[in-house]
């Protein structure tokens, strides 16, 4: 870590403060986590995943209490395995806070459910040994990804009971690495090596950075499956997905400052188009290469979920945005969700994704614990093994 | 001239237990009706009331919204407004659809035991208040049914909290008066019969045996008597 003490101190304030969100939005009986902090809202599957994750870096910072954390985490996983509905082990995107049920139509959700199964997996090798990691391997073996390929050799993105499988499937690069990580390392349901190298790796370059891009742009696409693998030392086909995702968080950077005679809100110092809420509601902004929808909104996660990528840029626009609308933009979990200068709208809500995302790439950023406990999981090297190229270090001389 | 018909004016005759068992159905009614009320009110219509509220229909719609905005953000590429419009209209009404169901089914569900426990209530509640009446009125007919066979040795006693104590501590009286002259009748009879036997050498031998015929009936009568 490169950061100064009052970088550090900063970090450390709104890692704290954003890893509050899974400790205060959760239904404590079982464990549910809330997608955001409106009243009234359903659980998130994905914000479950990342608050797993969330509340053992908790632990280990000793912000949280051992025994807590355990029972919490072992509460979680056992209303996953014994209460919440699951279709060959993949579960509803959203959950009823009360009972566990599917909310609304909700689709049964393969990116979802794989973000849950790294939060599951992760809190598995953490608490190594225990009934956490028994119940975690468990939920993950359960899970028929081949399944969800519905007899092709891509993952569809959902399946519903009134509808059947979605029209849509995992086709080309996104956020969805971990979870064709996670189908091809499965030791009960593992799909073909060869489904890995079926997706689209489609390249764009904006202003010289060269990236395989996701189709929308947005930052999360580049950041999600980081949060939990460490891609530094691996690559698929001679692609670092390291290197990608540095460039194209300074792609998105200079989308944002290219566009900052447009919108008020953009600048070198505030950049980031990811999905997030906006004026108009929940939307998949993005930059360039990519479609690039955008109007003038800006998620701080966007920022902190690249800090291992390009520490200094992050950082610098992290604490640009606390020190400039801190009044207006920073409240108990942290940053809230987005903020538009053009149209003066600020978020009043924190959503479940969005500070887990914050929290763990500030984690991996600092100490890489999440990555160096994900790692050691043995789906994670199954797939590495089936799949990927491992950089060898050269000895110095 | 025919007699007038017959015409209750008074329907309080027992003024005390009449109001005391009158106050005690209306307690148990009124118990009854507050707790199916407090039921359905506060299980069905609250349940209602929440689900309905303005508030719940705003976050229920706001759910409806964020979860189209989600799926419109990862699956859709374009403007598919008017088809969310429709989406969101269905979705509603389904979860209002459910809601109702829900509801329904949590009241039923909680209704059961409360019945139950009303029902057991009254039954027990009944058993208690009608002993307080049968328990004097079946010890009345088992005393008469003692004095009919002769046994004037019966009390009609009471336990505290009883109806009716005043007919039975009459009764008992009347048994405890026709006890002590049956007592009378039957020292009087011993002692007709040995005057008869003193004066039997003095009397017609037909006279004293018509006397001694007519005391042992008595003797015979009074005899079915225990005292």
């Amino acid at each position: 870590m490169n950061a100064s003490p009052s970088d550090y101190e900063f970090l450390n304030k709104l890692e704290y403060d954003s890893l509050r969100y899974f400790v205060g939005e959760v239904n404590p009986s079982n464990g549910l986590i809330k997608d955001s902090s409106r009243p009234g809202a359903p659980c998130s599957v994905a914000a479950v995943g990342f608050g797993l994750t969330a509340l053992c870096i908790g632990e280990s910072r000793g912000w949280l209490d051992k025994k807590q954390v355990y029972d919490r985490v072992l509460t979680t996983l056992l209303t996953f395995r014994d209460k919440v509905k699951n279709e060959h082990g993949f579960f509803y995107h959203f959950l009823d806070m009360r009972t566990g049920q599917r909310a609304w139509n909700s689709e049964l959700s393969s990116i979802d459910t794989a973000l849950f199964m790294a939060g599951a997996l992760f809190a598995g090798e953490y608490f190594k040994g225990t009934k956490i990691e028994e119940v975690a391997n468990e939920l993950y073996e359960r899970v028929d990804w081949a399944w969800m390929l519905n007899g092709g050799k891509l993952l569809c993105m959902g399946w519903k009971p009134e509808e059947d499988f979605l029209p849509y499937y995992w086709d080309s690069y996104n956020e969805a690495m971990i979870l064709y990580a996670l189908a091809v390392g499965s030791p009960t349901h593992p799909i073909d090596k060869k489904c890995w190298f079926e997706w689209l790796r489609p390249v764009g370059i904006y202003k010289g950075y060269a990236v395989v891009f996701c189709y929308t742009g947005s930052l999360f696409t580049y950041q999600y499956s980081h949060a939990w693998i460490d891609f530094r030392k691996l690559k698929d086909g001679g692609i670092s997905y390291f290197i990608n995702s540095i460039n194209a968080s300074k792609a998105n950077r200079e989308f944002c400052i290219e566009n900052s005679n447009r919108y008020k809100t953009y600048g070198e110092n505030c950049w980031g188009l990811t999905a997030c809420l906006g004026p108009e509601g929940y939307k998949g902004y993005g930059a360039k290469p990519g479609e690039a929808f955008h109007d003038g909104t800006i998620a701080p996660s966007g920022m902190a979920g690249s800090l291992p990528f390009c520490w200094s840029e992050s950082l610098s626009g992290l604490k640009f945005i606390y020190e400039r609308h801190k009044n207006f933009i920073y409240g108990k979990y942290g940053f809230k969700d987005a903020f538009n200068l053009d149209k003066n709208w600020w978020s009043e809500e924190y959503l479940g994704i969005d500070v887990g995302i914050t929290v763990l790439m500030i984690e991996n950023y600092r100490t890489g614990l999440v990555w160096d406990k994900f790692m050691k999981i043995n789906a994670i090297k199954s797939w590495i093994y089936k799949c990927m190229e491992v950089e060898v270090e050269e000895e110095p001389e | 001239m025919t007699a007038a018909p017959f015409k209750r004016k008074n329907y309080l005759i027992k003024k005390n237990f009449q109001l005391k068992y009158t106050f005690s159905v209306a307690l148990i009614l009124l118990t009854v009706m507050g707790a199916s009320v407090a039921g359905i009110y506060f299980g069905m219509w609250g349940s209602i009331i929440e689900n309905f509220s303005k508030f719940k229909v705003s976050e229920n719609l706001e759910n409806v919204r964020r979860i189209a905005d989600y799926e419109q953000a990862r699956y859709a590429k374009g403007d598919y407004r008017l088809e969310k419009i429709f989406r969101e209209a269905e979705l509603l009404s389904q979860r209002e659809k459910e809601a109702l169901k829900d509801a329904l089914g949590s009241v039923n569900r909680s209704l059961i035991p409360k019945i139950t426990i009303l029902v057991l209530l009254m039954f027990f509640g009944g058993i208690f208040i009608s002993h307080k009446i049968a328990g004097p009125m079946y010890r009345i007919e088992r005393s008469a049914q003692a004095i009919r066979e002769g046994d004037l040795r019966v009390n009609f006693n009471t336990r505290a909290g009883d109806e009716m104590k005043e007919a039975t501590s009459n009764l008992g009286e009347m048994v405890k008066s026709l006890r002590d002259d049956v007592e009378k009748i039957k020292s009087a009879n011993i002692a007709l019969d040995s005057k008869v036997e003193l004066l039997s050498g003095c009397l017609p031998a037909k006279d004293s045996q018509s006397m001694k015929d007519a005391i042992g009936q008595i003797k015979s009568v009074l005899s079915k008597y225990k005292t």
